[in-house]
């Protein structure tokens, strides 16, 4: 039996009539979380987007533990275990922090939501406390913790966070990405974006940095934390983390 | 006494039919944010529809049935054909389709089954009872049934896992996405349920009401009052609509008849003006809470540390 992995193979994909990203592969295998670096415009979003069924590439393919998600809508790689963690949240600001949660094991019905709900407060405690506040009135660090939890309330298999820090102060990111961590130790596979890549790379397995659509750099995080480039550009000159 | 209780027990009639066409745009308001001009022409419809197939010697239950589901099929067709297209517009556009749709589906309505107001036969036959002191038709009494049974339905829906992905859809179609929802199914079920629900007020209203094609405008409006009025949710929209006929019915026995749409007009009005405050004093109040809650940290019991 082959190992879980979500595997992208030699995506193209853009808006219009220009291309984002030119031929990206990547792998992620369950119980590994892989940060993905780049600045801004560099094609990360757009990457999550098409692992997530948002965007339709223009060629290329993304499997998860080997079945094909080409062609499938959201909804349906929602069930094939791909939960996405999208830069706005996406969460429903008129609906409780409860409804959000129990609309993200939507597909599994109300008695999975019951299950799946006490996994979620061991995960991020602060939510049991904010059950019945409307998701629009949170502050940033709740926010994130609803989106994160409403995401794993699918129970996936494979987990792509884009942007999670954004917004947050340096103590939110780092517990926040502590749980992540926590998350993959338990088998989930997760591809993290992140800008803040010295607290990524410090939970991360492996990394890539993504440059004008092109997987420029990748490796083993501890290996990217001592690349000159990487250093320069996105550990402000610090090779240490 | 009598005269009191006859306007009241007429405004309560009133305010449950505003209470079913407010319903019908509170629900496409839920799923979709657009606002469902199309409601009063599916009332029509309704009253129409019912009463040209009776006249061909239908009996009453299967005409119903054929009239209800043609009210969905045919909002269906304009949903693929039409809204879909227009669900990423802006609120403006949409707005001007639906109400370009609505005129055109009057127009419709009158080329099939004529200009002429027409009416129902009662659906509980029998002479008039006597409330308080007031006369009150059968028929009546069942407007107000029914209407308890249907806003109790919608209002337990609303509640259901069904019902909150219907906000969710409206709320963030990608985030809707994202947990599995399907938006645009979830968006045409729900617009199908509120033009059934439109064509099944005709149906009630039509023995106490004759409508014509040209009906369909101001009843549409009666229910948008109603529902702006009431937040757009179920249980306000009800309220504001028994509110709304209440007071129709009290200005036209006090007063005037003339002057009852004018009052219901102006009460819109001023309560749009009035929410606008409101909705700015919200935002500012806001704005300083999520000052002041910035980052609250995760307590040390979390298994993130």
């Amino acid at each position: 039996m082959n190992a879980p992995v979500l595997q992208i193979s030699d995506l193209v994909a853009g808006y219009g009539a220009a291309d984002v990203l030119h031929g990206i592969d990547l792998h992620v295998g369950g119980g590994e979380v892989v940060c993905l670096l780049g600045s801004n415009g560099a094609g990360k979003t757009t990457l999550a987007r098409c692992v997530a069924g948002l965007l339709k590439p223009r060629s290329g393919s993304v499997t998860a533990d080997g079945d094909r998600l080409d062609g499938l809508a959201p909804s349906q790689r929602v069930r094939r275990g791909i939960a996405l963690v999208p830069e706005d949240r996406g969460l429903f600001g008129g609906l409780t922090v409860a409804d959000n949660l129990e609309l993200g094991g939507f597909r599994h019905g109300r008695r999975h939501a019951v299950d799946r709900l006490p996994l979620v407060m061991d995960i991020f405690p602060p939510l049991a406390s904010l059950l019945r506040r409307s998701a629009g009135t949170l502050s940033g660090g709740e926010q994130q913790m609803t989106a994160i939890g409403r995401a794993l309330m699918a129970d996936p298999r494979y987990l792509v966070l884009d942007e999670p820090s954004l917004g947050l102060s340096p103590g939110m990111t780092r517990q926040i990405l502590k749980a992540m961590r926590a998350l993959a130790d338990d088998g989930i596979g997760i591809v993290l974006i992140e800008q803040n890549a010295a607290l990524a790379l410090g939970v991360s397995d492996r990394a890539a940095v993504i440059q004008r659509g092109r997987i420029a750099v990748t490796g083993s995080a501890r290996t990217l934390m001592s690349d000159p480039m990487v250093i320069h550009a996105y550990l402000g000159g610090r090779g240490s983390v | 006494m009598s005269e009191t209780a006859q306007f009241l027990i007429t405004g309560v009639v009133a305010g449950a039919a505003y209470a079913l066409l407010s319903l019908t745009w509170a629900l496409v308001r839920k799923v979709s944010g657009q606002l469902f001009f199309l409601s009063g022409s599916m009332v029509v419809l309704g009253v129409l529809g019912t009463n040209a197939l009776t006249e061909r010697g239908w009996p009453m239950a299967p005409a119903v049935v054929v009239v209800v589901a043609s009210a969905g099929a045919v909002t269906f067709a304009v949903d693929v054909l039409i809204l879909r297209r227009i669900a990423r517009q802006t609120e403006l556009s949409g707005t001007l389709v639906m109400l370009a749709l609505a005129f055109a589906m009057d127009e419709l309505l009158s080329l099939g089954f004529g200009p002429e107001p027409r009416q129902l036969a009662p659906a509980v036959p029998g002479p008039p009872v006597s409330f308080l002191g007031a006369s009150l038709q059968r028929q009546q009494l069942l407007i107000v049934a029914a209407t308890a049974v249907l806003i109790t339905a919608l209002v337990l829906a609303g509640r259901s896992r069904w019902g909150k992905a219907m906000r969710a859809c409206a709320e963030n179609p990608t985030g809707a996405m994202l947990v599995g929802i399907h938006p645009t199914a979830v968006r045409t079920v729900g617009l199908i349920i509120a033009a059934a629900l439109g064509a099944l007020s005709g149906v009630l209203l039509g023995p106490v009401a004759a409508m014509g094609a040209s009906s369909g405008f101001l009843l549409s409006l009666k229910g948008f009052i109603a529902a702006a009025l009431g937040g757009w949710g179920f249980l306000g929209a009800t309220v504001a609509g028994l509110f709304l006929g209440l007071t129709e019915s009290l200005t036209a026995g006090y007063i005037s008849s003339d002057l009852k749409d004018v009052v219901s007009l102006a009460l819109l009005l001023l309560v749009l003006l009035g929410k606008d405050s409101i909705r700015l004093r919200r935002r500012v109040r806001n704005v300083r809470v999520s000052d002041d809650r910035r980052e609250a940290p995760l307590p040390s019991h979390s298994v993130t540390d």
